[in-house]
């Protein structure tokens, strides 16, 4: 007899015995009653859940997590975009630089108020 | 996510075998329903949460972890009632374990024997009971997961935080001694 066929028979041999006294059945259901009272309903994923709920009472409509987050993900894109094309990059700062020290402005920037403000109290 | 119905249906079906496990672990009735009642708490409060399918090897691993954490208190309790009195009865639980406790008259699967029959099936449930306790501690967890729990030999692993090698050489183990050990009764299965 190999260990599969043997255990097989010890598992049948235990099963036969699983008839429990009544005072213990009945700790073991109240056991399982107060385990089952204190069940955890959510997943921890869920924390933001307060947000949907947030948007749900302000718009008066039950919006589900999953809306929210794409909106907040979306307002967040555009912020990003704004910011990267309002900040100069240093290639562009460079050729500005460059341009100042070879005199070779465009006549634009002389119209510029900020930028003749700039040159008097470079001058200075 | 498993709901409160499957849940309880779970905790209904592994009950009996989790409470037998803890008693062949510790040898004692009210530690053992213990155990099985912190079990379930632990698996609900925590693991509630998660798919049906998942349940049977967090409640096994949760289980084993409870029963070791009684090894670990009952260990450090008898350092300081030994330490403190001689007097302690602190062995006297393992040696209270009479086999013949669980004599108790056995229904369902065994109705249809008779008496000499039924002594006899009684005898040897007593006896596989006996040689399971004797077992060392991992061999008897592994033993068990795999063979009545059902587990897998990775989910056993898993449950028993081990790797599946070592899963094998405990059931193995474990298989043999039991068999040897009926053997010598006089046992044949």
């Amino acid at each position: 007899m190999n260990e599969r066929e043997f255990a097989y028979k010890i598992k049948q041999q235990l099963d036969r015995q699983l008839d429990l006294d009544a005072a213990t059945l009945m700790r073991l259901k109240a056991a399982r009653e107060r385990a089952l009272a204190r069940q955890r309903v959510s997943e921890p994923a869920l924390v933001l859940a307060w947000a949907g709920a947030a948007v749900a009472r302000l718009s008066g409509r039950p919006t589900s997590m999953s809306i929210v987050l794409a909106g907040a993900a979306l307002i967040l894109a555009i912020f990003g975009v704004h910011y990267w094309q309002q900040t100069p990059t240093v290639e562009e700062l460079e050729e500005i630089d460059a341009a100042i020290l070879t005199g070779d402005l465009p006549i634009n920037a002389y119209l510029d108020k900020s930028f003749d403000s700039w040159l008097k109290r470079s001058q200075h | 996510m498993a709901s409160r119905n499957e849940l309880s249906q779970f905790l209904a079906a592994v009950e009996r075998r989790a409470y037998k496990q803890a008693r062949y672990a510790v040898r004692d009735e009210q530690a053992a329903l213990d155990i099985v009642q912190d079990s379930m708490l632990k698996l609900s409060e925590k693991y509630g949460a998660k798919p049906l399918v998942e349940l049977p090897m967090l409640f096994q691993r949760i289980l084993q972890n409870t029963i070791r954490d009684y090894y670990r208190r009952t260990k450090v309790r008898a350092l300081w009632t030994t330490q403190l009195s001689s007097l302690s009865g602190g062995k006297d639980n393992a040696e209270d374990a009479d086999p013949l406790e669980t004599l108790a008259p056995v229904e369902g699967s065994n109705e249809a024997l008779g008496p000499p029959d039924h002594l006899e099936n009684s005898q040897l449930i007593v006896s596989i009971e006996d040689e399971l306790k004797k077992l060392p501690p991992r061999q008897r967890e592994a033993f068990l997961l795999r063979y009545w729990e059902e587990l897998d030999v990775a989910e056993t692993a898993q449950a028993m935080g081990c790797s599946e090698g070592s899963v094998k050489t405990h059931c193995s183990r474990a298989a043999h001694t039991l068999a040897s050990a009926l053997k010598r009764k006089g046992i044949t299965l």
